[in-house]
């Protein structure tokens, strides 16, 4: 009985933190410095980084350094994201204007380019990261 | 509501009654009812018209009025989209980007509509070009669905937009090119199967083309597309506008010049509806249909126009001050297809 | 095996344990699915939310028109514009534009409405979802006062008190007829109780079906029917039991007058609600000839109610009773209609009165049996003639009214 009721208390607690773990979460090891964060702002169906006017920017990040990028939709009525397909990662899909997500991610140690993309938009929002 | 059979109701009037013939009167009730009812209400005619405002940040329909080739944009934003450049015999070469886009708009306050746009914007803006000009319009889908752009006017079948291997999958893109032809009042739409839904979800809108040699006399000019969105989908519409949000015109009359040549490109866009139209209180104008003409063929107060129909109207102003347009189907009228001219300067007696 | 159950052995503390250990789980679990929503998952983003308003009432008053609105569905739902007629009207709310679910509000819509014309209401949300509301018949919907308490009250009784009463008049012919004739009389009531009970079931479900969907409608009427016909058994065999304690010889008739007036006072009273209600609703439309209908209609009811006791010696006094339990729920149900009416409450005393009508009929078919098979008892001439004029009699009267 007393084997069972632990056995019960187990599977629940197991059950919970399962079910608790937040979706799409790229889990960092404590201890790391905090991620150098990037703002980018969708505007008029165009990227932009916050304060700047340069359409579709290149991204200029470092291998293995960690990025916070916060998007902000500033586009009413329209749905965006922020993806990097060759690295798997991605926002959320925005829908109200001023609506926010954030992505913490660590760049691969590999240099070059890779591309990135608004995914309902890929053709016109589009843009390069280049990793130094 | 609450639906009480048939029997339970007409059961308790005629209890009512049998009790009105003993102590008290139910017809006394229903007397009391009676007098004094409307007098409030009867004064509450200026209580029509949907609560509250919208938002005009993302589209003006009052801006639409009086843009056309994104001259409403910056000129680094505009170069985006809009590019002229002179050809060797004098006309020009027009080069435009049109997007197909999902998007959310507001068609009247607080009702959000999921349109599927040209730029992000219902009616699509407005291309114009001159007789004999080439227009060159690179169409890229961003839409969820394939889409194409069917144009008014003379084209070669490959530049129809219409049939199936015309259709522009999602992500992808189609060069329309042709020469601009005949002069008038045209427009465009998207023409991917169903059509009704393309069209009613607000792929279209209006394409000018301009006489060659001499222009029409200078002109205030104004675009007017006639418009309807249908929210249930229950093929009717619950919104009749002109330029999309219902009862704007309404908040923000048009101004114009008293005296003045106003002229009005009037094009009906309206799905499920066979007809719409549009009639000017206080005046009468001359109508050019489908603007193919230098010659007006009537002068009226009331225009009929079926569905992708289309006129020029030309009207002056003779006196200062206010005067209401709006479609002659008074339902269309309050469901928003109602607006206001405003009209300053001098009183001019003709 | 050990004839201790394992519980035995247990102490109070560990039972405690094993019995609120789901609960907690449970809870930390509810908990879990409120931050992480996993329904979230499976829509897609940008899915429309499930709007559902259901409008409860439609008050017209000297201002305009007043809706009731309910917020039937899942998700919040915001309210932005109100057409009246196929034209945009302005419209101030008093509750707000934005419901939750089972959020209520109120619209108050100044709309120059016509006596006596139909108009139609429709509410648009953010989403451009409609939800109609029609006004059949506009009349200046009354407001409760003193007045209306009495013209509730003189409703009640012309529905309900008096014809039973005229019904009880009957008691000195049925007292005299004989054996055959009496069963005739039983079989008659219990055509009259059928056909009541059809009647309050077709009632009783159509309005359930007409409730929002959260109340469950259907669920609420087989319960409040389950209930009654339950509790009025159990109360029949009460009181045969205390009466077979008082005296050796017990009046079956009795209880049976006891429990079909009780039933018929329960059937009265979801038909004062009813009629409350529709007269507060402004769905009155005036007809002088159908007083005549109902008072021939529910004159039946008192009828059911002295069969019984024919073969008896009733008192005055308990005739009187029993005219009263029948017919008086008749005012209480027209106030509580009229005054306070609510749609779930009605859908339930409706299936109270089916329940106990039910009953009625059970109980009085088990008396005529008198041990015996009821189909074979039921299986003569008279009998069936009995029950099919009882059953005609209401449809007869029935289609006076209706």
């Amino acid at each position: 009985m007393k084997g069972s009721i632990v056995r019960i208390v187990l599977i629940g607690v197991a059950a919970l933190g399962a079910a608790a773990l937040p979706r799409g979460a790229v889990i960092v090891p404590a201890g790391d410095p905090a991620p150098r964060e990037i703002r980018i702002v969708v505007k008029d169906m165009t990227f932009y980084v916050d304060g700047q006017d340069m359409p579709n920017p290149m991204l200029r990040v470092k291998a293995g350094e960690r990025i916070r990028l916060v998007l902000r939709n500033e586009d009413a009525g329209m749905t965006h994201d922020f993806a990097v397909a060759s690295w798997k990662v991605g926002t959320r899909a925005l829908m109200d204007k001023g609506e926010e997500d954030a992505l913490v991610f660590r760049v691969p140690y590999q240099r070059g380019t890779t591309p990135y993309h608004c995914t309902p938009h890929s053709e016109m929002m589009r843009g390069t990261i280049q990793v130094e | 509501m609450i639906p009480f059979s048939r029997r339970s109701w007409l059961r308790l009037a005629g209890l009512g009654t049998a009790a009105g013939a003993g102590l008290l009167s139910a017809r006394s009730l229903a007397g009391q009812a009676k007098s004094g009812a409307y007098d409030a209400i009867h004064h509450a005619a200026h209580a029509m018209g949907p609560v509250g405002r919208v938002s005009t940040d993302l589209f003006d329909p009052s801006g639409f009025l009086r843009a056309w080739n994104f001259s409403n944009l910056a000129p680094d934003k505009r170069s985006r989209f809009y590019r002229e450049t002179p050809r060797p015999d004098g006309t020009l070469l027009r080069e435009y980007e049109i997007i197909a886009v999902d998007r959310e708009i507001e068609i009247a306050p607080g009702v959000f509509f999921p349109a599927w746009t040209f730029n992000g914007q219902v009616p699509g803006p407005t291309l114009r070009a001159t007789e004999g000009d080439r227009v060159k319009v690179t169409f890229l889908n961003q839409g969820s669905h394939p889409h194409t752009i069917h144009f008014h006017g003379w084209h070669p079948p490959e530049m129809d937009g219409s049939l199936p291997e015309h259709q522009v999958m999602p992500g992808g893109r189609f060069v329309y090119e042709f020469d601009a032809e005949p002069f008038g009042m045209h427009l465009y739409h998207c023409h991917a199967v169903p059509l009704k839904r393309h069209i009613h979800k607000g792929l279209y809108g209006v394409f000018i083309v301009d006489p060659k040699g001499e222009p029409r006399p200078a002109a205030d000019e104004l675009i007017m597309v006639m418009n309807g969105f249908d929210t249930n989908f229950d093929a009717d519409n619950e919104v009749y506008a002109v330029n999309t949000v219902a009862h704007h015109f309404m908040h923000d009359p048009i101004r114009v010049q008293v005296g003045s040549l106003v002229r009005m490109y009037v094009v009906n866009l309206t799905e499920f509806d066979l007809i719409n139209s549009l009639h000017l209180h206080g005046m009468f104008f001359d109508v050019y249909r489908t603007g193919t003409s230098r010659q007006s063929t009537e002068t009226t107060d009331t225009i009929m126009l079926c569905q992708g129909e289309r006129a020029v109207l030309e009207t002056r102003f003779r006196y200062p001050g206010r005067f209401m347009f709006h479609a002659h189907q008074s339902e269309f009228a309050e469901l928003g297809w109602m607006g206001l001219f405003e009209a300053t300067g001098a009183r001019r007696d003709t | 095996m050990t004839p201790e159950t394992p519980a035995a052995r247990e102490s109070p503390a560990r039972l405690w344990l094993a019995a609120l250990l789901p609960l907690l789980l449970l809870a930390g679990l509810l908990v879990v699915m409120l931050k992480t929503m996993p329904s979230d998952a499976l829509r897609s983003d940008g899915a429309p939310p499930v709007e559902r308003l259901s409008i409860q009432r439609a008050v017209l008053t000297a201002d305009g028109i007043v809706l009731s609105v309910l917020n039937d569905g899942p998700d919040a739902v915001t309210i932005a514009q109100v057409v009246v007629d196929d034209a945009y009207w302005s419209f101030s709310t008093e509750g707000g534009s934005v419901l939750r679910h089972l959020g209520r509000t109120r619209l108050v819509i100044p709309y120059p409405w016509v006596e006596g014309e139909a108009h139609v209401v429709k509410i648009l949300t953010s989403t451009g979802t409609t939800f109609e509301h029609e006004i059949p018949v506009a009349l200046r919907t009354p407001e409760p006062d003193a007045r209306h308490l009495l013209a509730f009250t003189l409703i009640g009784l012309y529905v309900g008190v008096i014809p039973v009463a005229l019904g009880l008049l009957w008691y000195p012919l049925a007292s005299r007829l004989g054996r055959t004739g009496l069963d005739v009389l039983l079989a008659v009531t219990i055509g009259l109780l059928l056909f009541l009970l059809i009647d309050a079931a077709h009632e009783g479900i159509e309005k359930a079906g007409a409730l929002p969907g959260s109340f469950q409608g259907v669920a609420l009427f087989v319960a409040g029917a389950a209930g009654a016909y339950l509790t009025l058994e159990w109360v029949g065999a009460w009181l045969r039991q205390r009466r077979a304690g008082a005296r050796a010889a017990g009046s079956p008739g009795a209880i049976l007058a006891l429990l079909v007036a009780v039933g018929i006072g329960l059937h009265n009273f979801g038909e004062g609600l009813a009629i409350g209600a529709a007269f507060a609703l402004g769905e009155a439309a005036l007809g002088t000839l159908l007083i005549l209908g109902f008072t021939l209609h529910n004159t039946t009811e008192g009828l059911a109610i002295v069969a019984p006791i024919a073969r008896e010696r009733p008192s005055v006094a308990t005739l009187a009773r029993l005219g009263l339990i029948g017919g008086v729920p008749t005012i209480a149900g027209a106030w509580l209609g009229g005054l306070v009416y609510s749609p779930v409450a009605a859908v339930l005393f409706l299936g109270l009165g089916a329940g106990a009508i039910a009953q009625v009929v059970v109980q009085i078919s088990r008396q005529m049996a008198g041990g015996r098979p009821v189909a074979e008892r039921f299986a003569t001439a008279p009998v069936m003639v009995g029950l099919f004029a009882g059953f005609a009699v209401m449809y007869g009267t029935g289609m006076l009214v209706g």
